[in-house]
Order: structure tokens, then C-alpha cells, then sequence
């Protein structure tokens, strides 16, 4: 490939007198650190090169992509701290390297020292993936993770999937990212807007009743699209209700008044806000300050906690689904609690348990394969079954590389009692059974991965 | 357009080079030698031949510079990008800020074409241009009614409403907010894998096919943007920028031509486009956004608008900045571990502001008026030794 001859030229020289030497030094280090799996100096031999794969020395380099500016900036920051949190323990032991995942040694990956960079997305597909490329081809790094938004993960995976470099999707909702735009190199352990549909309906004809009519904004792109058809779907034929109207507001929306005010006049009984990030925070906020609340109920379909922040005492009795969250009363839960908080003094969002689980889960993919060639560590991962980072057990569909897991339903708290960290109350974690869609069905069946090599 | 095919022996169109005297020492062949068109591209082949060689795979040099081959094809197709920029803001005076249609536009154009017709670069590039210059004769036609600031709000308003098309009405064209994806890019000729190396001395200098492809149409649009400058019709474009009243009372049809400069300089937005498409095999929809059109107006101007190579610098600067200083985790003297601002990458936007300001202060012919300064500093130094 094209990768492997170009950034090397340099170092290839020092590795071609070496390469017998380095070999065998590598094998040792993998022998006595690894679990075994490595099997010594096999790595490197075994498989033809592949994009960053071989990687030279004895340090294996992740590239993590998040957000630094813009909009999802305090998103990105909390992502990021769990990646380097997850680093510190792949190399020196600690979290769930020590207690949940049995594959992973505490001494590196198969006897490589991992470190990493990192890069800003700007929230913008672009600019992504210029940082993802700089990643791949300046720094070598072996695996990408990152995003935090839909069309940022995807246009990275894209480029992933051409460069051969593996990708493990952080914060992603859409149902393209396993859907129509899916692609071999990427993995998604969160779940999508039709599972978040899935979700919700069943709780909130509970909490509501049925025969409701439902009125819905959406935010203008793909993302809003998707998860509106996911919920006119799930609302009418879960919960038996029916949409009113479905209403499109541009992205960057600021004042929702005029589409706000529609909605109370329009007759319904439960107004779906499909907005996230900032626009999330605007068009709850201003439904509130215009007494919405008071003859309507509100559902916001994902939450985020930058959202609830920003949103504050608006959120109450407000329902919606989250990647996962803190209070969630599980041992992995608690114990990737613990370590985040000793680490940075604060509780971890739901981004960060994603971008730890997905680091992790990497690493241990590596070292069940012995190997850091893509096409082997994939194969791990497809079809694998875990039940070790706190979402229930779980599995990575080889269909469509996305994981089928639970999803926690959250209701929002009032103002008085919300703390930092703590901004809903858990009311059900659906179980994977009642949700999901099989591989020839809903948004998979438009999933073709693409190849292996 | 037909003027655009005569001889250009314009050479005098050059300023500095008549007063420059004509010595028999080499400065002055130099001096000479220095406007003419065979000069300009020849040069211009041989940095296109060592840059990505100096930038991303020499020693020492690219340890410094931190470069890659990427960026390498990617500053090259923003320079093609702001060359027929400049063709229109720094020689004819009109600034448009709606340029993301046509590098946007040609880039969707292309990509769709791939997706369903033929992954052909060749035929890519050509249909992405030609839907760039329909579109700049649809807008231009629409946009040149009125002139100064009105003419630069219409060509954003006129921007911003195909991002808003490609956003949403047209998603299932555009795969709306995700960006053009499964763009598959086929061989040149047939053969020529374009992400693949180029064998011996070739793959050393240039990296990959791909370079050598966008590399290749970076020369012919120096040497096309360089005859059409030097050309009695590029002399228009100068006229109207100086004056565009007296442009029309020696006779010339001043709308027609202003028209003419905003096709070929959409054209050259279009080239560009498809070939951005081509370089990631994906099209991102901030490529049609309204930043994209800010971007090429600062990378133009820092560089120094008015000038054939100006704009390219511009590009090169800004793009390094933001794609290669925003990655510096800590910012140290040289040399030593002694670490001056930490987290220094994170700052890229303002130090792109102050390298902004500072230019436009300094030197407001961008960083090329330096090195024009330069030159005019030495040509003194070497008159006056004579």
C-alpha cells in the first residue's frame, strides 16, 4: 500500500539492516509482557503489510480524533480524557484492564508500549478528516477513534476504510454510520437513533398513555431526518399514537419561537425536540420559558450532559435516551467511575465511558488475534460477546460492525435537585431483546462493509 | 475568449522587469530571464517536483517542517484553487465571497459522476469543471449587476443557498449533512493506480501518482493563468481594476469581460474542486459552506493578492498552520526541552489571526510583497555595485 513505503523511507533503512535484531527483540517483549497470545516474534512476520501495519519499533501509536473547538468542545474534552486514562492503563495496569478484561495484561499490547496522539475535528467533517490523515500517514498510528458527531465519524471511517487503518466509532448516533454509510474498519458500540426510537416508546406510553397525538421538530440534516422517521415510526406503532406534523429547523437555530409557538397551537399532546448539542439546549430551554411544558409533554430523544448543563432546570420530567451514565449500577460502571474520578476529580460523561470501552475493547481484539494486522483484529471483534463494560452483555453484530446492547431511558430532574454530574434519574435500561433490527432489516439492510484488505 | 490565444509578448506587462537593465553579467540575464512564460514554468515544474520531497520525506527538512504527503496534494489543489482566485480579486478587483459553489459544486459534481457514470479522474476533472463553469456563467450572469459590495453579498447569497440544497432538498444527491461518501476513484489511463508509489527516483521526489496527476494540472494552470495574465485580454482585467470607467470609455465592453474573468476563475475553482474530490475520495458539505469562501479570500491575501505566486503561499501557510502547527502539543525553544507554552496547537486559530493581522499590517502585499521587496533590494544592491 501506499502508506508503508512513503513516511518510512528514513527509518526503513535502520530497519532493513536491523530487521532480523529488531525482530527478535520485539518477540521477547511480546513473549514476556504479552499474555501469551503474542506468541513472539510472530508479529510482524505472519501477514503481508497493510496499511500502518507493520508498525516499527516497539511502540504502537492511537490516534485520537475529538473535538477541541466548537460546539461539542467540553464533549471532546471529557472523550479525550478517557482515551489517555484508558492508555495509562493499557501500559501500566489499572480500571477495567485489571478487572474486566481478561485479555488485556497491563504491560502494554502484545508487547508494544501504546501512546498516542491527538487531534481536533472542529466538529467538521473536513477538517476531521485532515487531522485523520495526518494521524494516518505523518504519525502511523495503527487505530483512529474519535467523533461526536455523526458526519465527522463518517466521513473519518470513509477514510479509515480506504487507508486500512481501524476505526472505533466514539459518539455517533446516526443510522447511517452502521447503515447505509457502515463500512469493514469501523466498529460502534453506541447505539443509533432507530434503537433510541425502540426505546422510548414503550416508556413513554407507560408514563403518558395512549392514543396521544405528537408534534415534532427536527434539526434540518441527516442526522435529525433519521432520528425523525425513527420515532414517527416507533411512536405510531409502539405506542399507538400519531404524529400531528413533523417540522424541519435549520441547523444553528437560536430562536425557536415561531416553531415553537406552532407546535402549543397545534393541538398535540407531546412535543419530540430531535435537536442536540447546543441547538438541544436552545429549543428546550425556550419551550419551557414559553409555558410549553405546562400543557404539553416534552421528550428530547438523546440527551448529553454538555446538553443538560446547558439546559438546567428545563429538563425536568423531560424523558430521552443516553450512552450511559454514571449512576448506572453496575461493577464496570462503578469502577470506571471510580478510576476517572481519582484521575481527573470529576465524574465521567457517557462520551467518556464510550471512548474508554472502545480503546479498550481494541486493545483486547489485538491480543486475542497475537497481532496488530487489521484484517485479524477485525475478525475478533465481529461476532464477539461482552458483558464487561457496564451496558448488560452485549454483542458486536458482524453484519453491520454495530454493537447490539442496551439503552438506558432517563427521565430529566428538576433544577432543585440536580448536581454536578447528576442531572436525570435512570427510569428503565431496555434490554437488547426488545430492540434492534436484524441484518436484513431497518438500517442495516443497506449496509455493505467493503473488504478486509 | 479568442484573445486568450494570442502570443503573449507582452513581456513588458511586467513592471519591475523594465526597469531592470540589461547587463551581460548573470543577474541581469536573471532579470531577463525571470518573466519569461518557459522561466515561470519551468520553475514552477521543478518546486512541484521537490516539494513533497523536502516537505515530507527529506532529511532534517521534514523532521523540521513535520509534513506529509497528503498535505503535500492537498496544499498544491487549494493552489490551483486560489490562482484563479486571484485572477478575479487581485487582477480584476472583484471579490467574491461565494467561491465554495464552484469548488463545492464541481467537487459534488464530480463526485456523483464517479458514484454514477465513470470513476475516471480524467473525466471527473473535466465534468466537475464544466459544471463549474456553467454555473460561474449562471451566477456571474446574475451576480455582475451590480458591482462593489453588493456583487460580493449576491455571490455569498448565491453560495449559501446551494449549501442549503445540497444540506437538505437534495440529500438524496449529496448524502446531505454525512458528506458524499463511496466516492470510488478509478484508474488513470486505465492503469495508474493513483494512490499507489511511483517506482524509484519518481516515488522518492513525488510520493504517489496521485501528486503527480494534480501536480502535473498545477503547472499547465500556472502556465494557462500566466498567458492569460500576459495577454492584451489579462491587460483588460487590469484596466477594470484600475478604473473600470475609463475601461468603458476607451470602448471596452467592461461587463463582458468582468463576466469572462468570473468563468475562467470559477473554472479553476472547478478544476480544483474535482480534484479535492478525487485527493479524498469524499465530499465533505462544508465544502459548499460560506467559510470555504472566507478561507480562500484570507489564504489570498496573506499571500498577497495581484501577485501569479502570492496566492499559493498564502494557501501553503495557512494550510500548514492549520493542519500541521495545530498538532504541536507544546511549543519549545529549539533544540532544548525547555517547553514555552504548553497545549500550543490549541491556539492555531489565533495564531493564524495575528500572522493575518501582522501581514496585512506590515506588508499589505502579503507574504509575497516580502519577497518582492526583497528582490528589488538586491536588484538595487547589484545595480549599484555596477
Amino acid at each position: 500500500m501506499a502508506r508503508d513505503t512513503k513516511p518510512l523511507n528514513r527509518r526503513d533503512v535502520l530497519k532493513a539492516t536491523g530487521v532480523a535484531g529488531l525482530a527478535g527483540l520485539a518477540g521477547c517483549t511480546g513473549g514476556g509482557g504479552g499474555d501469551g497470545d503474542g506468541n513472539g516474534g510472530g508479529d510482524g512476520e505472519d501477514y503481508p503489510s497493510l496499511g500502518n501495519y507493520p508498525i516499527e519499533g516497539d511502540t504502537a501509536t492511537f490516534g485520537f480524533n475529538v473535538p477541541q473547538s466548537g460546539p461539542y468542545a467540553s464533549e471532546g474534552e471529557d472523550e479525550l480524557r478517557a482515551y489517555q486514562l484508558a492508555v495509562k492503563h493499557l501500559n501500566e495496569g489499572g480500571g477495567w484492564v485489571d478487572s474486566q478484561f481478561d485479555d488485556l495484561s497491563g504491560d502494554g499490547v502484545v508487547g508494544y508500549t501504546i501512546d498516542y496522539v491527538d487531534g481536533d475535528t472542529a466538529t467538521d467533517a473536513d477538517q476531521a478528516r485532515q487531522s485523520a490523515s495526518g494521524m494516518i500517514q505523518r504519525d502511523n498510528a495503527i487505530m483512529i477513534s474519535g467523533g461526536s458527531s455523526s458526519a465527522v465519524a463518517i466521513a473519518v471511517q470513509g477514510l479509515c476504510q480506504n487507508e486500512k487503518v481501524m476505526f472505533m466509532a466514539c459518539l455517533t448516533h446516526s443510522n447511517d454510520t452502521t447503515g447505509k454509510d457502515c463500512v469493514r474498519y469501523s466498529f460502534r458500540e453506541m447505539f443509533n437513533a432507530y434503537m433510541t426510537g425502540q426505546a422510548l416508546a414503550p416508556v413513554v406510553k407507560e408514563a403518558y398513555g395512549e392514543g396521544l397525538k405528537f408534534y415534532q421538530l427536527y434539526a434540518d440534516y441527516s442526522w435529525g431526518q433519521t432520528q425523525q422517521a425513527s420515532m414517527n415510526q416507533f411512536m405510531t406503532d409502539v405506542a399507538g399514537w400519531e404524529q400531528v406534523e413533523s417540522v424541519a429547523t435549520p441547523l444553528g437555530t437560536t430562536d425557536y419561537s415561531t416553531y415553537l409557538s406552532e407546535a402549543q397551537s397545534s393541538g398535540a399532546d407531546v412535543l419530540i425536540l430531535n435537536h442536540y448539542g447546543l441547538d438541544g439546549a436552545n429549543s428546550i430551554q425556550q419551550a419551557v420559558d414559553a409555558g410549553i411544558n405546562e400543557d404539553m409533554e416534552i421528550i428530547v430523544p438523546l440527551y448529553n450532559r454538555p446538553m443538560a448543563e446547558a439546559a438546567g432546570g428545563a429538563i425536568e420530567n423531560v424523558y430521552g435516551t443516553l450512552a450511559w451514565d454514571s449512576q448506572i449500577d453496575n461493577a464496570p460502571s462503578k469502577e470506571f467511575t471510580e478510576a476517572f474520578q481519582s484521575e481527573y476529580d470529576r465524574v465521567p460523561s457517557g462520551p467518556a465511558q464510550v471512548a474508554y470501552a472502545q480503546t479498550l475493547q481494541y486493545a483486547a481484539a489485538v491480543e486475542r488475534a497475537g497481532t496488530f494486522y487489521p484484517p485479524e483484529v477485525i475478525k475478533q471483534l465481529e461476532d464477539y460477546e461482552y458483558d464487561n463494560i457496564g451496558m448488560g452483555s452485549e454483542v458486536m453484530r458482524g453484519c453491520d460492525h454495530q454493537a447490539q446492547r442496551d439503552v438506558p431511558v432517563v427521565k430529566g430532574l428538576p433544577g432543585s435537585e440536580q448536581e454536578s454530574g447528576k442531572y436525570y434519574e435512570i427510569v428503565n435500561i431496555t434490554s437488547r431483546d426488545d430492540l434492534g433490527y436484524a441484518c436484513d432489516a431497518g438500517p442495516a439492510a443497506e449496509c455493505e462493509l467493503g473488504s478486509y484488505e | 475568449m479568442s484573445e486568450e490565444d494570442a502570443n503573449p509578448n507582452a513581456k513588458d506587462a511586467n513592471p519591475s522587469s523594465s526597469e531592470a537593465l540589461v547587463g551581460s553579467d548573470l543577474f541581469g540575464r536573471w532579470e531577463q530571464l525571470r518573466g519569461r512564460e518557459g522561466t515561470v514554468v519551468g520553475l514552477t515544474a521543478i518546486f512541484v517536483a521537490v516539494f513533497p520531497w523536502l516537505f515530507a520525506r527529506a532529511p532534517v527538512v521534514s523532521d523540521f517542517l513535520q509534513g506529509y504527503q497528503s498535505l503535500a496534494t492537498l496544499i498544491l489543489i487549494w493552489g490551483i484553487f486560489a490562482i484563479g482566485f486571484d485572477l478575479l480579486l487581485g487582477y480584476t478587483g472583484l471579490l467574491s465571497f461565494g467561491h465554495a459553489a464552484f469548488w463545492g459544486g464541481a467537487a459534488y459534481a464530480s463526485g456523483i459522476v464517479a458514484k454514477n457514470i465513470s470513476g475516471d479522474p480524467i473525466v471527473m476533472v473535466v465534468s466537475g469543471t464544466l459544471f463549474a463553469i456553467l454555473l460561474a456563467w449562471l451566477l456571474g450572469f446574475l451576480s455582475l449587476r451590480r458591482g462593489g459590495i453588493y456583487f460580493s453579498i449576491l455571490t455569498l447569497a448565491f453560495a449559501q443557498m446551494m449549501y442549503f440544497m445540497a444540506a437538505s432538498p437534495l440529500a438524496f444527491l449529496t448524502n446531505g449533512e454525512n458528506g458524499l461518501t463511496g466516492v470510488d476513484v478509478g484508474n488513470l489511463f486505465g492503469v495508474i493506480h493513483l494512490e499507489a508509489d511511483i517506482p524509484s527516483i519518481g516515488g522518492m521526489l513525488l510520493g504517489t501518482w496521485l501528486y503527480a496527476f494534480v501536480g502535473f494540472i498545477f503547472v499547465a494552470a500556472v502556465a494557462v493563468a500566466y498567458r492569460i495574465l500576459n495577454s492584451p485580454y489579462g491587460m483588460v482585467f487590469r484596466a477594470i481594476r484600475e478604473n473600470e470607467q475609463r475601461a468603458e470609455f476607451v470602448g471596452l465592453n467592461v461587463w463582458r469581460y468582468k463576466l469572462m474573468a468570473f468563468i475562467i476563475s470559477g473554472a479553476f475553482a472547478g478544476i480544483a474542486g474535482s480534484l479535492f474530490t478525487i485527493h479524498g475520495a469524499y465530499v465533505p458539505l462544508q465544502s459548499l459552506f460560506w467559510t470555504e469562501s472566507g478561507d480562500i479570500v484570507v489564504m489570498t491575501v496573506l499571500g498577497g493578492a495581484g501577485s501569479m505566486f502570492g496566492p499559493v503561499l498564502g494557501v501553503g501557510v495557512y494550510l500548514y498552520i492549520e493542519n500541521i502547527v495545530s498538532t504541536v502539543q507544546a511549543l519549545t525553544i529549539p533544540f532544548t526541552d525547555i517547553v514555552l507554552i504548553k497545549d500550543f496547537g490549541f491556539y492555531w486559530h489565533l495564531l493564524l489571526g495575528i500572522v493575518f493581522v501582522a501581514v496585512v499590517w506590515v506588508v499589505p502585499d502579503g507574504l509575497w510583497g516580502i519577497i518582492g521587496r526583497v528582490r528589488t533590494f538586491v536588484s538595487d544592491r547589484m545595480g549599484g555595485e555596477r
